[in-house]
């Protein structure tokens, strides 16, 4: 079992099948993403700033009910916004011969876990 | 009557046969001489463990003579080409055969083409293709017998897959490796949320190329405090058993990523706390290539 130093993600690189598993961190979760908007860590396409500044000024004119999404809410799930040192295992084309295959973004490892 | 019948002729149209009655198109061994500048080159792309495969056959050296070859060829497993080159006495190649001696690929997990090059270095030309199409263990392909196949065409994998479980805080999100398509067919998981109170609302979704194009949804929110079971399958209706923690939802018919392409599940006004944990899916993979 492998953990990624990036997501903290933890995965089998072998799977039971005999067939090679490449991980690849995931976009910011809706919580992430608000954490980071919040420390500046991340900042968005300006289309994307956009539909979020237009959401939370939709939520501040005409509040949900409690038990709906808000707008901002809806708008931060519908994002894909890639963690900085996204690590992506997947190989980026052919090794030379006697060669692994290089992978496209090893970035900061793994550990095992 | 004699005279409404005169000048009137029958002809008589004969079904020619349809294509799929003819049988699959063959290649015929004359076409293939050696003068000992060609060569055989094996390619291959593999998603299976431990496969070496075997390639076999017989050359027409003389009227009197006829002389067997055979050499083997080591895919990777990660998809990526592989290339060997078998050298072949000079003469007619009478037939050719491929299959996996080692390893127990499934089909669509190995696929190989044989090809006639002139060079061996870099510089070279590809000259004729003689076996293109998926092997396994018990299912060869030969020359002359073969259709020449894309790698689409074949029966995919059926792979499963235990995918990985996020870290704190994040989403699930399985990327589609280089050089394979994927057929979702369905996607299990275990989403428990943590007690801080509201409401949470799972959204499957593929990505590609940094966006969104589609979403499902169970259309039930999840409560805190609670561990529950999400299953979304093709045809699946969806529905949903609080009581149990068991929810259901459908996803999309021939739900088809290419590489690179990612299935992603989130949730709408997520908790601290909350977490995914059993991510398993099943694809029919096709090499793509």
């Amino acid at each position: 079992m492998l953990k990624c130093n990036v997501c903290g993600g933890t995965y089998e690189p072998v799977l039971a099948d005999g067939s090679q598993y490449f991980h690849a961190c995931a976009p910011l979760s809706v919580v992430e993403l608000r954490d980071a908007l919040e420390k500046k860590t991340v900042s968005l396409r300006p289309a994307q700033q956009a539909q979020l500044d237009a959401a939370t000024a939709d939520d501040q004119k005409t509040p949900v009910a409690a038990d709906q999404l808000s707008r901002v809410d809806r708008v931060l799930a519908s994002l894909v916004v890639e963690r900085p040192n996204k690590r992506d295992e997947n190989i980026a084309g052919a090794g030379a011969p006697g060669q692994p295959a290089p992978v496209k973004r090893e970035t900061l490892g793994t550990t095992k876990v | 009557m004699a005279d409404e019948l005169a000048g009137v002729t029958e002809q008589i149209f004969e079904p020619s046969p349809a294509r799929i009655q003819a049988g699959p198109p063959t290649h015929y061994p004359w076409l293939f001489s050696f003068t000992g500048e060609d060569v055989l080159e094996v390619t291959s792309w593999n998603s299976a463990a431990g496969v070496r495969l075997r390639i076999s056959g017989r050359m027409h050296a003389s009227p009197d003579l006829v002389i067997p070859f055979s050499a083997t060829h080591t895919p990777a497993s990660d998809r990526s080409a592989v290339t060997s080159i078998v050298t072949l006495p000079p003469g007619e190649l009478l037939n050719a055969i491929v299959w996996a001696e080692s390893g127990a690929p499934q089909a669509g997990q190995t696929f190989v083409r044989v090809a006639v090059r002139r060079g061996m270095g870099a510089a070279f030309e590809r000259l004729g293709v003689l076996i293109q199409g998926p092997v396994t263990a018990s299912a060869a392909r030969a020359f002359p017998g073969s259709p020449v196949q894309s790698p689409l065409e074949g029966e995919p994998y059926l792979r499963v897959i235990s995918g990985t479980t996020p870290g704190a805080g994040g989403d699930i999100s399985e990327t589609v490796p280089t050089g394979a398509r994927w057929e979702v067919i369905s996607l299990f998981f275990v989403f428990a949320t943590s007690a801080v109170v509201g409401d949470r609302r799972i959204n499957v979704a593929p990505l590609s190329g940094g966006e969104n194009y589609a979403g499902t949804s169970n259309f039930s929110t999840v409560p805190a405090s609670t561990t529950n079971s999400f299953s979304f399958a093709q045809n699946l209706p969806s529905t949903s058993d609080p009581i149990n923690s068991v929810y259901q939802g459908a996803m999309m018919d021939r739900f088809l990523l290419l590489a690179g392409a990612t299935l992603r599940v989130n949730v709408s006004q997520r908790k601290a706390g909350d977490a995914f944990s059993g991510i398993s899916y099943v694809v029919r993979e096709w090499i793509d290539v």
